[in-house]
């Protein structure tokens, strides 16, 4: 049984939906709200990781972050240490590769809200960063709570993209599934099926629970209900 | 010496970035290795040497790199990365047609005329494009002239080794597989061993990454690699030496 | 302190009509304006302009001593600024948050405890808005715009969304509601009871500018111009020849038929083709041959071309050579058995035909 793979997988989808929850947010919401003509660009850049297959954005990612790159160098001069083959370089990779399954729910459900209620708390003379924590993300739980689902189960499967820019180190960058793929190649099929099996688990018992709480945010805001 | 007698006291840690044909192979010589060196933790992660060329090109935190080839190494070396002469060769490896023993094809009987049967509908090999025992295997097929037969046949694993998962599992009915992982325990199969004369040798070569934090321990197993008892041990796995 | 809102802009909406508005409304105290017309009129855009919501092409707002938007400058203030309370149709409470925390969403301070009372809301204070009727919707939100302690109310038709027996009563509740508070407000609608009820001054807005500006009783009596009486609801409106002038009234010629009117406020507009606007109410039926001598100087011989009954009146379609409509009581009709086709008198006094220029 690989805990230790699980236990990273865990802890790196976990960190990836927090991080995407900050970035996600202010990006969705200008991608929303901006009335910059260009903005069907950056629509298409967000969009770009779900078409792109896993191992090219891994090589691309390989290549941007690492040490002869401009960020890889700057990260070496900051911390000393390297992007690439880390688990802060996993991260990096696993925000880039769900970013889309984060942004486009959140963007989906902000333009659902009614852009009247958004105009009368402007009147009532909140500033627009106060409306939008006060109205436009409390009537966008469960769009945002969706995005925050599909991007930790999304970095929970990565297989393509973590084998490029981790390089399969035991403990520091061996997901859970390059941990089972591994064990198949080294025909222990029976340590692969086991963790496999608890992945399986683990990753439906959190979706259950998260569907499961969107159903009483129905009864918190009696709204939602009609 | 000098240096690891100044003493950390946790043992010095060795990452192997290894040719997935070791794998059996090199946990082996490991295990050995260890029982007489307790300073020394050694982890060997398999994978396609390309792949790992492509990794160690951009500074993958490995010490050393056991490639399935010579190539990668000396493309390491030309860039400047590895120790300098510490390329060394370690192994020479062999190919073989590999079948499940429950598939009912005669590989040991056949030969490599069990490529042309009805019953064998895909052949599985490691992907040519980066894998050398791919390459070797294509070169055996074309000298054997039976590529263009065959050659719609062929299944590409990733790596050596997950042409052989495609073989064990039945997915491929046959594989082009190394002897190495042929010999390992629990294969469950018989081989056939593609005539030597059909391919380029497979040296096997290795290199010790110059940002390695244990040059000293890394000199240590790789003279153990190249020693007599290192050397029974790759026997064992169908190694066979320079 | 006699400061004012003082409004004079300018916007062109895409394929649309060309919409300009100047008023003044004074601040400080209780005053209802009436902005009234039929819809399309611009009369959102106008009241959205003001509340810093959409900006306008050109001109000019301000606040007292605030200036709210210059086309010259490029100042803009945004709406947080301007302390307006605005009132869209559909009242756009926060689905969200209960009745009190609604209210108290844009308080400065801790909210008046007797603010939910003074509206009525204070048992729907922990419902939500998803609970309530129509009624407590629009007083929520009013409760809402008011608790933000604002200089100037923006209402957008706040009756429309609600059914008719309903309007009428909140009608009163709502008249009595800005009574009570020290603010101005604006008051949008194309219900002309309301504006009637609700509004201390009125100006009219058709196809985008505003026509006509001033005390409410005087615009419906004397509009300025046809559109304007068709908007207000004159029901007479037709075109007419001016035969003489003297003495401070004017015979007009309508088709066959000749009347006396009121010379008008301006003499020097009017020229020779004109419109002649007669209220329905202002028109009596008499029998032919009943000759009582009245103070009306008008008294065309007509025959009754249509009688329909509007719940307790009844309007009458008369045809004096051209046509002219009546209102009459159930009971008058009744008592004086007017059918179609019945031939008989329309009396108009002179001071009932209000002409206005073509």
């Amino acid at each position: 049984m690989e805990w230790q793979a699980i236990w990273l997988s865990l802890r790196l989808s976990f960190w990836t939906t927090l991080i995407l929850l900050a970035l996600g947010l202010p990006a969705a919401h200008w991608l929303t709200y901006s009335p910059r003509r260009w903005k069907f660009l950056a629509e298409a850049l967000v969009a770009l990781p779900l078409v792109l297959p896993p191992t090219v954005l891994g090589f691309y990612i390989l290549v941007a972050i690492g040490p002869h790159s401009p960020a890889g160098r700057l990260y070496a001069t900051l911390t000393g240490g390297m992007l690439p083959f880390s688990f802060q370089g996993l991260l990096v990779a696993s925000v880039i590769y769900s970013l889309p399954f984060a942004v486009q729910p959140f963007a989906a459900s902000f333009a659902a809200v009614d852009r009247r209620l958004i105009e009368a708390s402007w009147c009532l003379g909140i500033s627009r960063p106060a409306t939008f924590f006060r109205v436009i993300v409390p009537l966008s739980i469960p769009g945002i709570v969706t995005g925050m689902i599909l991007s930790f189960a999304h970095t929970l499967g990565e297989f393509g993209v973590v084998l490029m820019v981790g390089g399969n180190l035991p403990g520091v960058t061996r997901t859970v599934s390059i941990a089972i793929y591994d064990d198949a190649q080294a025909l222990d099929y029976t340590a692969a099926w086991h963790t496999s099996l608890l992945l399986l688990g683990i990753s439906f018992a959190v979706l259950a629970a998260t569907y499961g709480l969107r159903r009483k945010a129905w009864a918190v805001w009696p709204a939602y209900g009609q | 010496m000098l240096l690891s007698t100044a003493c950390t006291p946790h043992p010095a840690q060795l990452r192997i970035a290894a040719a997935a044909d070791l794998r059996f192979a090199l946990d082996d010589l490991v295990k050995h290795y260890t029982e007489q060196h307790s300073k020394v933790t050694i982890t060997p992660v398999y994978g396609s040497s390309g792949l790992f060329y492509a990794q160690l090109s951009n500074h993958a935190p490995f010490d050393l790199f056991l490639s399935a080839d010579v190539q990668y190494p000396d493309k390491l070396a030309a860039q400047g990365l590895v120790l300098p002469g510490s390329q060394f060769t370690y192994a020479v490896g062999r190919i073989v047609l590999w079948t499940t023993n429950s598939s009912g094809i005669d590989v040991e009987h056949l030969g490599i005329e069990a490529l042309r049967q009805p019953a064998v509908k895909h052949i599985a090999i490691a992907n040519p494009a980066h894998a050398p025992y791919g390459q070797a295997a294509v070169a055996a097929l074309h000298s054997l002239g039976l590529y263009g037969e065959i050659q719609s046949k062929l299944v590409m694993g990733e790596n050596i080794s997950q042409a052989f998962q495609l073989a064990q599992s039945g997915a491929a009915e046959v594989g082009i597989v190394a002897l190495s992982l042929a010999l390992a325990p629990g294969s469950n199969g018989h081989y056939w061993e593609v005539p030597v004369a059909a391919y380029p040798p497979l040296k096997q070569g290795g290199a010790i990454m110059k940002w390695t934090a244990n040059p000293e321990a890394a000199q240590q197993f790789r003279a153990f690699l190249l020693a007599p008892e290192g050397r029974a041990i790759l026997k064992r796995y169908g190694f066979s030496g320079e | 302190m006699a400061s004012e809102l003082n409004v004079d802009i300018r916007k062109r909406h895409a394929g649309g009509p060309q919409i300009a508005a100047a008023l003044r409304v004074p601040l400080g105290a209780h005053f209802v304006m009436v902005l009234f017309g039929p819809s399309g009129a611009g009369k959102t855009t106008v009241l959205r302009a003001i509340a810093g919501l959409d900006r306008p092409d050109a001109g000019i707002i301000r606040c007292g001593d605030e200036i709210w938007y210059d086309a010259t400058t490029g100042v803009h203030m945004p709406p947080q600024k301007r302390r307006v309370g605005y009132l869209s149709q559909d009242y756009a409470l926060f689905p969200h948050l209960t009745v009190r925390r609604n209210v108290a969403y844009g308080a400065p301070a801790a909210m008046p405890g007797d603010l939910l009372a003074r509206f009525g809301l204070a048992n729907l204070a922990d419902r939500y808005p998803g609970q309530l009727s129509g009624g407590q919707l629009q007083r929520v939100a009013l409760a809402r715009a008011l608790a933000a302690e604002p200089r100037l109310l923006l209402l957008d038709e706040p009756l429309s969304a609600l059914d008719a027996p309903l309007r009428l009563r909140l009608r009163t509740d709502l008249r009595q509601l800005l009574e009570s508070v020290e603010v101005p407000a604006i008051l949008v609608t194309h219900d002309r009871t309301e504006a009637l009820a609700l509004g201390d001054s009125i100006a009219i807005m058709i196809g985008g500018r505003l026509r006509q500006a001033g005390p409410v009783e005087s615009v419906f009596d004397s509009p300025a111009d046809a559109d304007v009486a068709e908007a207000v609801g004159v029901e007479t409106i037709s075109p007419a020849r001016v035969i003489s002038r003297s003495a401070g009234l004017m015979t007009v010629e309508i088709g066959p038929a000749r009347l006396v009117a009121v010379d008008a406020d301006d003499p020097g507009e009017l020229r020779d083709q004109v419109f002649a606007c007669i209220r329905a109410e202002s028109v009596m039926i008499e029998r032919a041959g009943s000759a009582n001598l009245t103070s009306a100087r008008n008294h065309l011989p007509a025959r009754i071309a249509l009688v329909v009954a509007e719940g307790p009146l009844e309007r009458v379609v008369l045809d004096c050579g051209f046509k002219l409509t009546a209102m009459v009581t159930r009971q008058s009709a009744d008592e004086m058995r007017l059918r179609e086709g019945d031939q008989v008198v329309a009396v108009v006094k002179a001071t009932a035909i209000r002409i206005v220029r073509r």
